[in-house]
C-alpha cells in the first residue's frame, strides 16, 4: 500500500512533533531579547531532540527490553537512544545551570535581563568614555 | 611500564589531560602553585610527545584503531589514530604548551589572584582533553559529548576574567554554541535513525548501500551538521559570537580559542562528512557547494570586517573568521590538493593566530595600549615583538618562504583542478585583504615616531613563545615536509584513495 506524504507524516507523528517543537525553540531563542526566555528556548530545543531520540528507539506495541522467558516472541524497544538521552539531559542541565549563573552575574552588572537594554547601556558607557 | 604507556598512548593522552584538570585544584588547596604550573606544563608535554609518537607510528605502519577496554566495535567504543588526528594532537600539544609558557608568569596578575588562575588552568586542561578526544573519537555520540565538554569549558574560559564585557560575551557564546550543539545532536539523531549505528565506520558502510533511498532525510541531516558546526566554528553568516568572545577574553584564552578550539569543530565536521557519510555522497548531494559558498563568503566578509576594526584583538578575531573560510573552501573543493591545503592551513593558521594574540597581549601588558592608532613607533620600543609580528603577518598573507604560503598554494592547486575560477579569485583577494588589514600596523610601528620614546624591557620569558612561533612559521615555510606529509596522507585517507 502506497502512502501519501501526509499519511506518512501522520504515521510518524512523534518525529513531526519533535521537529515542530524544535522550530518553536529555535524561534524563541532568536526572537526574544529577554535572556531568561532565550534560555527557555534552548531548553525547549533540547527537549525536542530528546523526544526525537526516544521516538527513534520506540516500537509500537513493543515491551521494555527486559528479557521475559514467558514471552519469547515479544518485540523489545531499543533502549540505546533512551540511554543516550540520559547523557543529553545531563549536558542540558549543566548548560542551564551555567547560563543561569551568567544571567545572575549580568543582572548584577547591568540591572536588567534584556539583551537590547544591556546593549544600550554598554554603548552609552563607551560613548561617555571616549568623550571624557 | 613504558611498554604499557606506549601501547595505550591514544587514550592516555585524553585521560592525562582530564586527570590533571581535576588534580590542579587539589594542589591549589594546599597552596602548591609551583606544582600546579609544573603539572599543567607536563601534561601539555605529554600531549605533544604522544602526538609525535603516534604520528611516527602512523607514518610507519598506517592508520590503526585502538579498542577501549577490550570491547569490540558494535558494543564498545573505538578510537582511530590516523594522519588527521595525529596532526591535530601535535597542533594541540605544541600550541597549548607555548600558550602556557607565555601565560604562567602573568596569569595570576591578569586574573587577580592565584586561586582564579588555577581554576583557569583547570578549564584549559578540560578544553585540551575535549579537543584531543574530538581528534581521536570514532563514534558519533562520543563526538557530541566531547563537543559539549569543549563548548562549556570554552565558554567558561572566556568568562574567566569576570568583568561585565566578558560575561556578556560568554552568555552570547554559550547560547549560540548550545544552539549549535542542538543542531549537531539533531543531525546525529537523523543519521542514527537512518543507519541504526553510531560508529562512523558502520554508518559509512550502511549509507554506502542505502543512501539513495533516503536522499532528503540525509540532506536534512547534513544541513543540521552544517548549521551546528558552522555556528561553532564561526563561518561568516553564523559568526556573530566570535568577535566579542575572542576579543574580550584574557590573552591565553583568546589564543587557544582562536587558534585551536574553532578548528576542533571543523575537525568534527570533517569526521562526520568524510568518515561517517563519505565524500561521494557529500558531493552528489551538493553539500560540497554549500561548504564552498560558506568558505568564500567568510574569506571576503571576515577580511572586510577586520579592516574596519580599530582594536588590535578585535581585528585578529575577525581575521580568524576569514581564515576559517579558507579551511571551508578547501573542504568544499573535495579533491586531494584542496583537502591537503585545508589541513595544512589549519596547522599554519594555528601557529600564526597564536603568535598574533600573544603579541597583542604582550603589547597590552607592556604599554597598556589596545587601540591600533596608539601603536605608533612601537617597532623601535619593542623590536623583537614587532619583528615576530612582521614575520607572522607575512605568513598570514601567504608570501612564499612562510608557512601560510604552502596551504594557500595547495588550495589554489585544488581550485585549478576543480576548474573553479571564482575560488581562485577569492583566494587571491583574501591574500590582498589580509595585507590590507595587517601591513598598516607594521608601517605605523616602524615608520612613525612616538614622543615618549623609551626602550621597553622585552627580556622576559613571555617573549620566548612568540619568538618560537615566529621561527616555526618561517621554518615550516621552508621545510614543510613533515606537516605536509601528514596533511596529504589525511586527505588521501578521507578521499579513500
Amino acid at each position: 500500500m502506497e502512502l501519501t506524504i501526509g499519511a506518512k507524516l501522520l504515521n510518524n507523528y512523534p518525529f513531526l512533533g519533535s521537529l515542530i517543537i524544535f522550530g518553536i525553540g529555535c524561534y524563541t531563542v532568536l526572537s526574544n531579547s529577554n535572556l531568561l526566555k532565550k534560555l527557555l528556548g534552548i531548553n525547549i530545543m533540547e527537549s525536542s531532540i530528546f523526544l526525537f531520540y526516544v521516538a527513534t528507539g520506540n516500537i509500537r506495541g513493543g515491551v521494555p527490553p527486559i528479557v521475559d522467558l514467558a514471552q519469547p516472541e515479544a518485540l523489545y524497544i531499543n533502549p540505546l537512544p533512551t540511554g543516550l538521552m540520559l547523557t543529553g539531559i545531563v549536558v542540558s542541565i549543566s548548560v542551564t545551570g551555567f547560563a543561569l549563573a551568567l544571567i545572575i552575574k549580568l543582572y548584577r552588572f547591568y540591572g536588567t535581563m534584556d539583551a537590547n537594554e544591556i546593549f544600550e547601556i554598554r554603548n552609552e558607557g563607551k560613548n561617555n568614555g571616549s568623550s571624557s | 611500564m613504558v611498554a604499557l604507556v606506549k601501547e595505550n598512548a591514544p587514550i592516555l593522552i585524553v585521560i592525562a589531560s582530564l586527570f590533571s584538570a581535576y588534580l590542579l585544584p587539589v594542589f591549589m588547596q594546599y597552596r602548591r602553585y609551583g606544582i600546579v604550573g609544573f603539572l599543567a606544563l607536563a601534561t601539555q608535554f605529554f600531549v605533544l610527545f604522544g602526538g609525535i609518537f603516534l604520528a611516527t607510528q602512523v607514518l610507519a605502519k598506517g592508520s590503526f584503531r585502538y579498542i577501549l577496554a577490550g570491547w569490540e566495535a558494535p558494543w564498545g567504543l573505538e578510537i582511530t589514530i590516523d594522519p588527521l588526528s595525529t596532526l591535530f594532537l601535535i597542533m594541540i600539544g605544541l600550541i597549548n604548551l607555548l600558550i602556557l609558557v607565555y601565560a604562567l608568569p602573568s596569569l595570576a596578575d591578569e586574573l587577580g589572584n592565584k586561586v582564579r588562575a588555577t581554576w583557569f588552568l583547570t578549564l584549559f586542561m578540560l578544553l585540551t582533553a575535549a579537543l584531543c578526544g574530538m581528534a581521536l573519537c570514532h563514534d558519533l555520540f562520543n563526538l557530541y559529548v566531547f563537543i559539549e565538554v569543549a563548548t562549556i569549558s570554552g565558554c567558561a574560559i572566556v568568562g574567566a576574567k569576570g568583568d561585565a564585557r566578558s560575561t556578556e560575551a560568554t552568555f552570547k557564546y554559550l547560547i549560540l554554541a548550545t544552539l549549535g550543539s542542538c543542531f549537531v545532536l539533531g543531525g546525529i539523531g537523523f543519521l542514527y535513525n537512518l543507519t541504526g549505528n553510531l560508529n562512523m565506520l558502520f554508518v559509512n558502510h550502511e549509507l554506502a548501500q542505502t543512501w539513495s533511498n533516503y536522499q532528503y532525510a540525509l540532506w536534512v541531516s547534513l544541513s543540521f551538521f552544517i548549521v551546528g558546526f558552522g555556528i561553532k566554528s564561526a563561518v561568516f553568516p553564523l559568526h556573530v559570537w566570535l568577535p566579542d568572545a575572542h576579543s574580550s577574553a584574557i590573552t591565553p584564552a583568546s589564543a587557544v580559542l582562536s587558534a585551536i578550539s574553532v578548528k576542533g569543530y571543523v575537525l568534527g565536521l570533517v569526521k562526520v562528512f568524510y568518515i561517517a557519510v563519505g565524500p561521494l555522497i557529500v558531493a552528489s548531494l551538493n553539500i560540497s557547494d554549500i561548504l564552498l559558498l560558506l568558505g568564500m563568503g567568510s574569506i571576503i566578509a571576515g577580511s572586510i570586517f577586520a579592516i574596519a576594526q580599530t582594536e588590535l584583538k578585535r581585528r585578529f578575531a575577525f581575521s580568524t573568521i576569514a581564515q576559517i573560510g579558507y579551511i571551508f573552501l578547501g573542504l568544499g573543493l573535495n579533491n586531494q590538493a584542496g583537502l591537503t591545503g585545508a589541513f595544512f592551513h589549519i596547522f599554519s593558521h594555528a601557529l600564526i593566530k597564536t603568535a598574533l594574540f600573544l603579541i597583542a597581549g604582550f603589547i597590552l601588558i607592556k604599554t597598556g595600549k589596545s587601540q591600533i592608532k596608539d601603536l605608533t613607533g612601537i617597532g623601535k620600543q619593542m623590536p623583537l615583538t614587532m619583528g615576530a609580528f612582521t614575520v607572522v603577518s607575512l605568513g598570514m598573507t601567504g608570501i612564499p618562504l612562510f608557512s601560510g604560503f604552502i596551504g594557500k598554494w595547495n588550495l589554489l592547486l585544488g581550485s585549478l583542478e576543480a576548474g573553479n575560477w571564482l575560488a581562485i579569485l577569492v583566494l587571491l583577494a583574501g591574500s590582498i585583504l589580509a595585507a590590507i588589514y595587517l601591513f598598516p600596523i607594521i608601517k605605523q610601528a616602524y615608520f612613525t615616531t612616538n614622543q615618549d620614546y623609551a626602550e621597553l624591557k622585552e627580556n622576559t620569558i613571555m617573549i620566548v613563545p612568540i619568538l618560537i612561533l615566529a621561527g616555526t612559521v618561517l621554518l615550516l615555510g621552508i621545510f614543510p615536509r613533515p606537516v605536509l606529509t601528514l596533511a596529504s596522507q589525511a586527505a588521501s585517507m578521507l578521499l579513500g584513495q
